[in-house]
């Protein structure tokens, strides 16, 4: 399925013909024909188009390898596209220079699997450190850090230390921690892999939350469930091509699951697989 | 930078130090170590040298012992005729009697275990320059024209074995301060590595949030300032103490070669140099160290 939205000109273009203002706001994100090769030559990325409007919820799926978490690299200039360019909110990503990277990724909150947290420190202090670092007044800090720990509920445990929290309370800090700065922009990349369904799902809602004051959201899973539960825009990867993008999409594609249905309500009798089979069946699944 | 983030880095860095106790203790002993054996190293060097310069200046006496017979009157005559000869620069004339008084104070049991003074007169010559000393101690020797004197003592081939000596030590100490430096050098990045790597999380947390590079390097110099610093006051500490050993076991050794030498090189003046090589040494460390961060960066 062709990519939705290819450049900034064409978003502007439908705009104007659904008769808007041309001063309509700058999608927060558009890759414009973007491929990453890493130095063996292998693709991680190839010819990929994608737009985001400002505070959409966008899930990235795909088997491991399929360009997700570089496509997300790419959002935060951890790396640079080897071919096409890519824009976040209103800044070419590559002709910034080096400098300037810092100043930009202050307006883009992180998220992680493994919640990133500082060990020795608090959750108060963990959430202190990303204002600390950007310079932020005292003043600043004692007003943004309840704020944000009460966003993610996690107002009542300031003094906690990392080790002491379940895996879902920590994955909240780290949120907690990305959102302090108020950042248009908030990348997670698998947050919910360490995560039970459970607390899945509430790490996943607390994002839709997050997406619906109006930050654009852009998580990375292979949460089938959840994909499928939300019923949010779904863009899949494969291969390190972008080969469907859908406004309310699944995990899986309809094709894709009517051929299991299929094969699944089929009743002729099945060749019993060998474990070289099985072997062989899980990395072709996995796009290896 | 403001001056509350300038706190902020100041506090974090000595807040990692602390909580990093082991880490921080390993690093803190690594340098003080590396620095010890730098500046011991140095120290000596600059001693042996300033020791060998000063021998040349022992050196430049010729003393003339005159025949037991010889009249007060004569040895006299002897002296003038000495203080006219070109390369001499002073003369001075130690009478047998006032050598018997010092031998009686410095050693009683031998001068009580003699009938007589069996001593003689000595005349003390000091050549103008430590590279007359041959030409003059010739022309004392010669016994046409000093047949009073009974045996002339120089120190000519010493000064040359001192004079080389000296001159190697400089080369020698030079290259080894040298080679020490870098050695230390190396250590102490090394030891900021481990610091670093320990504090990758941190940095790549700082990285992610927005810190700039300046921001994430500042505590990392810092702590490397504080191991170079802090190490080289442990380290001259452990130098002063060795020194006054090594001089008090010096001082009791007779030798003509390790007389008493004042160094010129104060105290102060040690602990203030090994700090500021601390210090260079520290900063450098870090720079070093952080290199492959600064190009992630």
């Amino acid at each position: 399925m062709p990519p939705t939205n290819s450049t900034i000109e064409a978003t502007r273009q439908q705009a104007n013909d659904r008769g808007e203002t041309p001063q309509a706001p700058e999608p927060m994100i558009v890759l414009n024909d973007v491929s990453v090769a890493y130095a063996q030559g292998i693709p991680a990325l190839a010819e990929v188009c994608l737009t985001v409007q400002r505070g959409e919820f966008v899930f990235l799926v795909g088997p491991t390898g399929a360009g997700k978490s570089t496509l997300l690299k790419l959002l935060y200039r951890e790396e640079r596209p080897t071919h096409g360019s890519v824009f976040v909110d209103g800044h070419n990503l590559n002709a910034m220079r080096l400098r300037q990277i810092p100043q930009f990724r202050r307006q883009i909150g992180i998220v992680f699997q493994d919640y990133g947290l500082l060990p020795n420190k608090t959750v108060y202090e963990n959430v202190v450190f990303a204002l600390r670092v950007i310079g932020a007044s005292r003043k600043e800090i004692r007003k943004q850090v309840p704020h944000a720990l009460e966003q993610v509920s996690m107002a009542h445990r300031p003094d906690a230390f990392p080790h002491q929290l379940s895996g879902g309370e920590q994955q909240r800090v780290a949120i907690a921690r990305a959102l302090v700065n108020d950042p248009p922009l908030l990348i997670a990349d698998e947050p919910t892999g360490n995560l039970d369904p459970d607390t899945s799902q509430g790490i996943v809602e607390l994002l839709c939350h997050i997406s619906a004051n109006g930050t654009t959201v852009i998580v990375a899973t292979h949460d089938s469930a959840i994909v499928d539960r939300m019923q949010r825009r779904v863009v899949a990867f494969e291969q390190g091509r972008l080969v469907r993008d859908e406004n309310q999409g699944a995990y899986r594609s309809l094709e894709h699951k009517a051929c299991e249905s299929i094969s699944s309500e089929s009743n002729f009798p099945q060749a019993e697989l060998t474990a070289e089979d099985e072997i062989d069946a899980i990395l072709t699944g996995a796009g290896l | 930078m403001k001056p509350n983030s300038l706190l902020f880095l100041v506090r974090e860095c000595f807040l990692s130090i602390r909580r990093n106790g082991l880490m921080s203790l390993a690093a803190l002993g690594t340098v003080t170590v590396a620095l010890t054996v730098l500046g011991a190293s140095l120290w000596t060097a600059y001693r042996v040298v300033e020791v060998a310069q000063q021998q040349p200046q022992r050196f430049n006496e010729i003393d003339v012992f005159l025949n037991v017979e010889t009249e007060r009157t004569q040895s006299l005559a002897v002296m003038e005729r000495i203080r006219l000869l070109p390369d001499v620069s002073t003369v001075h004339l130690v009478t047998k009697e006032s050598a018997w008084n010092y031998l009686q104070t410095a050693n009683p049991s031998l001068t009580t275990a003699l009938p007589d003074n069996p001593l003689m007169d000595k005349i003390e010559v000091e050549a103008k320059q430590v590279s007359h000393v041959d030409r003059l101690a010739a022309a004392l020797r010669d016994t046409a024209q000093f047949p009073e004197a009974m045996q002339v003592n120089d120190g000519g081939q010493e000064v040359r074995k001192m004079l080389g000596f000296a001159r190697l030590m400089r080369v020698i100490g030079g290259g080894a301060a040298i080679g020490l430096f870098v050695s230390t050098l190396f250590i102490i990045q090394n030891t900021i590595r481990l610091t670093v790597f320990a504090r990758r999380r941190e940095i790549r947390i700082m990285q992610l949030v927005g810190a700039t590079p300046g921001f994430i390097r500042f505590p990392m110099m810092l702590e490397g300032l504080f191991y170079g610093v802090f190490g080289a006051l442990i380290a001259s500490g452990i130098i002063l103490l060795a020194a006054r050993e090594v001089s008090k076991f010096v001082a009791d050794i007779h030798s003509p070669l390790l007389g008493d030498v004042p160094s010129r090189l104060t105290a102060p003046d040690m602990i203030s140099g090994l700090i500021a090589i601390g210090a260079l040494l520290g900063l450098l460390g870090s720079m070093l160290a952080m290199r492959r961060f600064l190009r992630q960066i």
